[in-house]
């Protein structure tokens, strides 16, 4: 069985922000709410990388863990999804997720959060599929129709990836290669006389 | 008619802690459940699993083929 996952290629990733509209428009996420954003790790430097970064969809995954209401569940395609009638808006799942996935829609007094938001690989939630009910809670689901996650199906430069895990890391390793000169034909790695580096931000602005 | 009163307000006062104490309740009648196990609504989606695989598999060499 498929396992699904992300996979943003960080030499490819143009901070372009599309992902994130896409996310926003496709689900109507309210105003406040970011189920995916761009981070940038040294902005304005030559050299500088960006990702897009949404919930990972951990195969151990520790918000899952920590939830004592137990409202996240795991389809049987590696997608954590939540339960929004159980969850109690605790927080401690933003305490625990690395990637700060976990989205709150308020921020009224006494620390009122309301229902947790979060990506959800366009796979929907519990209620019935293309439901009004499941759309206000999650947004589209896209997975049930046969179509994988927006963001990454619209991204220009092919950075976001989503997919099979399998596949996924097929077509990136495949990627890796062919910018270190070699090349990659039917899982066999063919060797080529390195002409410098192929790929990459010395490539597109060179000194 | 106070002694009435008064056996009325005692046994008013009975009823309230008892009431109160839940000792009413029948203990069998509460659901226990299991630490982390989802206890919500099931996902319809899953049912699709069968088709689904091979369908986002193609959709993948359709809209994220690299280049």
């Amino acid at each position: 069985m498929a396992r699904m996952k992300f996979l943003c290629d960080e030499e490819r990733c143009i901070e372009c922000n599309a992902c994130v509209t896409a996310c926003k428009n496709e689900h109507e996420v309210p105003w406040g709410v970011n189920r995916r954003r761009v981070i940038t790790l040294d902005d304005g430097v030559p050299g500088e990388k960006s990702i897009s970064v949404a919930c990972m969809h951990c195969t151990d995954a520790p918000c899952q863990a920590v939830c004592p209401v137990d409202c996240f569940y795991t389809t049987e395609d590696g997608v954590v999804l939540h339960d929004k009638d159980l969850c109690i808006g605790c927080g401690y799942c933003f305490y625990a997720c690395p990637f700060d996935a976990p989205q709150y829609p308020q921020k009224e007094a006494f620390g009122a959060r309301g229902k947790m938001d979060k990506c959800t690989f366009c796979a929907g939630g519990p209620e019935e599929d293309h439901s009004e009910e499941e759309f206000k809670k999650y947004g589209r689901n896209r997975l049930a129709e046969g179509k994988l996650p927006l963001c990454a199906e619209m991204c220009s430069t092919k950075a976001l990836l989503a997919g099979d895990a399998n596949v996924v890391s097929d077509l990136f390793r495949e990627r890796v290669l062919r910018r270190s000169g070699n090349e990659a034909v039917g899982g066999q790695v063919r060797l080529r006389k390195r002409r410098g580096k192929p790929w990459g931000w010395d490539t597109a602005y060179p000194e | 008619m106070s002694a009435l009163t008064e056996t009325a307000s005692r046994l008013l006062m009975t009823g309230t802690l008892l009431g109160l104490s839940a000792c009413y309740e029948d203990p069998t009648a509460v659901t226990l459940h299991q630490a982390h196990v989802y206890k919500g609504k099931v996902d319809e989606h899953e049912g699709h699993r069968i088709w689904h695989a091979d369908q986002l598999r193609l959709r993948f060499q359709q809209v994220q083929t690299d280049r």
